[in-house]
C-alpha cells in the first residue's frame, strides 16, 4: 500500500506530524496531497523537549518540511477499504484529498 | 530505483533516519520518494541504554531516509552509543 494511499484513509482522522525541527502537530487532517501538503485543524503544537507551545484552530504544513506522520489503525483500514473499492472499479480519488471540517 | 524495496515488502526491517533515529517495523509500502509505510514499528533509542518506543502506524518521509535493511538475523544490542544526526 502506497504511503501516500494511507493519508488517504488519515482524512479527518487524527494525527502526529513531527516536523525536521523536532515540534510535533498533533490535529485532524482536513486536507492532504502529494506533496505532503497539510492542512490540520485543532491542534496542538509541541516543542521537542516536551514543553506545550499553544492550541490552535488550523494550520497549513508545507511537506517539505515534514520528517514522520503517525496515523492511527482505523486510518489504515480505511486507507485499505478506498484501495478495494477502487480496485473495483468505482474509480480513484483524482486531484486533491479534501475532507470536511469537524464541527 | 525504489523497486528495489520490493523484496522489503512486509518484511520486518531497520531504518535509520537523518535524524539518528532507528525505527524497526514491517514495511508495508513505499514509493518513488522513498517514503515508507510501516506498521507498529519501534522506535529504538540508545541513551545508552537502550529504550524501545512502540508507535503504530508511520509513514516516514523519504528526505529523511539514511538506511533501510532487512533485519533477518541479528537482534539489537541492549546498550550502545546514540546515532549520531546525518544532516
Amino acid at each position: 500500500m502506497l504511503p501516500m494511499q494511507v493519508l488517504y484513509g488519515a482524512i479527518g482522522s487524527a494525527v502526529s506530524i513531527e516536523l525536521k525541527s523536532g515540534e510535533c502537530y498533533n490535529g485532524y487532517i482536513q486536507y492532504a496531497d502529494y506533496y505532503m501538503n497539510f492542512k490540520l485543524y485543532d491542534v496542538t503544537i509541541t516543542e521537542a523537549e516536551g514543553d506545550k507551545f499553544f492550541h490552535i484552530d488550523e494550520c497549513f504544513v508545507r511537506g517539505n518540511n515534514v520528517k514522520y506522520v503517525r496515523v492511527s489503525e482505523e486510518a489504515v483500514t480505511k486507507a485499505e477499504n478506498i484501495r478495494l473499492e477502487a480496485k473495483r472499479g468505482r474509480g480513484a480519488p483524482r486531484g486533491r484529498i479534501r475532507g470536511s471540517r469537524r464541527s | 530505483m525504489a523497486s528495489q524495496l520490493d523484496t522489503y515488502i512486509n518484511k520486518q526491517v531497520s531504518i535509520i533516519t537523518t535524524d539518528g533515529k532507528f525505527y524497526t517495523g514491517t514495511l508495508k509500502g513505499f514509493d518513488q520518494a522513498t517514503n515508507l509505510f510501516l506498521s507498529s514499528s519501534t522506535l529504538t533509542l540508545y541513551n545508552p541504554l537502550r529504550e524501545d518506543i512502540q508507535t503504530d502506524s508511520i509513514i516516514i518521509r523519504g528526505d529523511t531516509l539514511v538506511l533501510i535493511g532487512l533485519q533477518e538475523s541479528f537482534t539489537l544490542p541492549d546498550e550502545g552509543p546514540p546515532i549520531p544526526q546525518i544532516i
